[in-house]
Formats: structure tokens, C-alpha cells, sequence
């Protein structure tokens, strides 16, 4: 699940109290003030991503490494502006043309990151594809 | 909601935007008839000739507020002796028949990809413009339904995605290999 946090100091979560999911669009809706996204897999890790630095956090065991999504000279260089957040999940049905009514869908990742602008223009993105079990790699391009 | 994708199936002359959200179907055989649900043994696709065209439609239900990103492609099960399933992910419904699926402009159908496309290859409805035949991947908004009932009325669609069998007279008589079939997809 995410769980978007805000600077105001609320969060949303993607169930809510009766446990009724909630669409990401609320989330967007406030991206101007969204500071955090986590996602939170079932088997205890965490991941997210500091909007208002960049920085990736990765929380497995209780211990957590973070990092930059890029190189922290460019970020020192290139001034990084209208940064947005990045979060899909990449889902996939696999089905013969014998069974094709409510196909379950198999997640395969979820992508947790952002995009920005440098101040000369360029485009950036850096996300995580999150997999179920817990494995990730960081990515430029979906 | 876990998240589910029903296919429906459009037949006849009448366009798909006609037909309200098309109806479920058992199989998407590719047969030598426009019918749904076709038995092989009774409309057997004759050597040399193709199956006459399918016209169907992804459906999503579940909970998110947008599908784009939509690739479709043969993920497994080895096609025999100059079989070939061609695949458009975006197609004007035309009235079924065993025609070789024409060109549109200058896009050709081509044959349905056997890995994970590198772009999307299926579009999206956004209206009844989703009958021009376009590779242009949008994305579908979910309305502001909070969450779509399971079935295939609700929640969002592609557009129309067209499929044929060509084979030749060198091509093996019989029942064909099932071919598993993969759709894979961004949703927010």
C-alpha cells in the first residue's frame, strides 16, 4: 500500500479506516504539497522517496539505507525545479483465449520516484520498480 | 479491489460504440465465422485462408484512477506451419470477415508481438474517437468512481483491439497449440 505525507503534516493512506481503497488522485491533488511517498509491501519493507530532496529510503529488517536518485554533484549543479512525483504500479494478466472474464492481475512492480526539471530544461526522472518480494532496482525510464 | 481485466467480443456490421460495453465471451477461438464463443470443429479455419477478424475490448475493474501504458503480446505457445496471429491495438471495427485485415492509412496490421513491446502497442478509448485507427497510447481516466464494480460493465477499456489467423496451404490440419497471451499495463 502508500502512504502519502504531506507538509502540512496529514498523510493519506491508499486504504482508509473501513479499509476502502482510495485512488491515487487524491494524492495529486495535493501534489504541490506532497513531501513523502512510501510504499509498504506486505512483508514489512518500506520504500519512499523525499520529494524536497531527491532522497530514496529503502527499510528492510528495521535497517535503512538511503540514497540520492541522482548523482549528488548534479544535484548540487543543477538546480532541480517542479519536481513531481512518480508512482504506478505495473500490472499484468497472462490468459489463453479460454479464460477471459475477471483475469487476476499479477503485480509486477511498483514504480516509486520522480521527475524534475534542471534549470537549464532537462528532464529527469529516477524511480524504484518495487517488486512484491521486496527486490528493486532504481530506474530511468519506465 | 483487487484488480481484474475481462475481454468482450463485438460482432456484426453494427460498429462496437453501438453495442454498449459487448458482452463476455468463454473463448476468443479464431474460427471461419463471426461468432461468438465458435467451436472449432463446427467453423474450421480452411488452409490457405484466415480466420475471419475479432474484434474485442480490454476491460479494468477494480479500484485506480488510470490504466495507460498497455502492451500486448504472444507470451507463450509456439505457433505451427506459417500460422501467424496478426493484432492491431487500435482498430475500426469493420463487419467481420475472412479478408485479410486491411491497412489503414499507411499502418499495417502486423503480427501480434511474441515478447514484451518495447511501447505500448494497445490504445484507449476516450470516446467514439477510439474508432480512428491510431497507436497513440493515452490514458483512460477511471470517471470518479471510487471503485468499479467487478464485471465488465464498469471501469475503463481499451480501444478496440482487432486479431486474425492467417495460414497458408502448407499449414498443418488439426487443432492448432494454445497460445497464452500477455497484457501487461501502468495503473495510478
Amino acid at each position: 500500500m502508500y502512504r502519502a505525507k504531506f507538509t502540512d503534516n496529514t498523510m493519506l493512506d491508499e486504504y482508509d479506516e473501513s479499509g476502502k481503497a482510495r485512488m491515487f488522485r487524491e494524492v495529486l491533488n495535493k501534489q504541490d504539497e506532497l513531501e513523502k511517498l512510501e510504499v509498504h509491501l506486505d512483508n514489512g519493507d518500506i520504500f519512499s522517496v523525499d520529494l524536497t530532496k531527491g532522497l530514496f529510503s529503502v527499510t528492510k529488517n528495521e535497517h535503512t539505507m538511503n540514497f540520492y536518485g541522482l548523482p549528488q554533484d548534479f544535484q548540487a549543479q543543477h538546480m532541480l525545479e517542479n519536481i513531481r512525483v512518480i508512482y504506478f504500479v505495473r500490472g499484468r494478466v497472462d490468459f489463453t483465449f479460454n479464460k477471459l472474464n475477471n483475469i487476476p492481475e499479477q503485480v509486477e512492480f511498483y514504480a516509486l520516484g520522480f521527475q524534475a526539471q534542471t534549470a537549464e530544461n532537462k528532464n529527469v526522472q529516477r524511480f524504484l520498480a518495487i517488486q512484491p518480494n521486496g527486490m528493486w532496482d532504481i530506474r530511468d525510464n519506465a | 479491489m483487487a484488480v481484474t481485466v475481462t475481454f468482450v467480443e463485438f460482432n456484426g456490421a453494427t460498429p462496437e460504440h453501438s453495442q454498449g460495453s459487448g458482452p463476455v465471451v468463454a473463448n476468443l477461438n479464431l474460427v471461419n465465422a463471426d461468432v461468438r464463443n465458435g467451436v472449432p470443429a463446427t467453423y474450421p479455419i480452411l488452409a490457405g485462408t484466415n480466420s475471419f477478424a475479432k474484434f474485442v475490448q480490454a476491460q479494468w475493474s477494480g479500484s485506480f484512477t488510470k490504466i495507460s501504458n498497455a502492451k500486448l503480446w504472444k507470451s507463450a505457445g509456439a505457433y505451427g506451419t506459417d500460422e501467424l496471429i496478426k493484432m492491431s491495438g487500435s482498430y475500426s471495427k469493420i463487419t467481420p470477415a475472412i479478408t485479410s485485415l486491411p491497412d489503414v492509412g499507411a499502418k499495417a496490421v502486423a503480427a501480434i508481438p511474441t515478447s514484451v513491446p518495447a511501447s505500448a502497442n494497445v490504445a484507449f478509448a476516450k470516446s467514439a474517437a477510439r474508432n480512428t485507427f491510431t497507436t497513440t497510447a493515452g490514458c483512460i481516466p477511471n470517471g470518479s468512481q471510487a471503485a468499479s464494480s467487478p464485471g465488465y460493465y464498469s471501469g475503463s477499456r481499451s480501444s478496440t483491439i482487432a486479431l486474425q489467423m492467417n495460414t497458408s496451404a502448407s499449414t498443418a490440419a488439426g487443432a492448432t497449440s494454445t497460445k497464452t497471451f500477455s497484457l501487461s499495463y501502468d495503473r495510478q
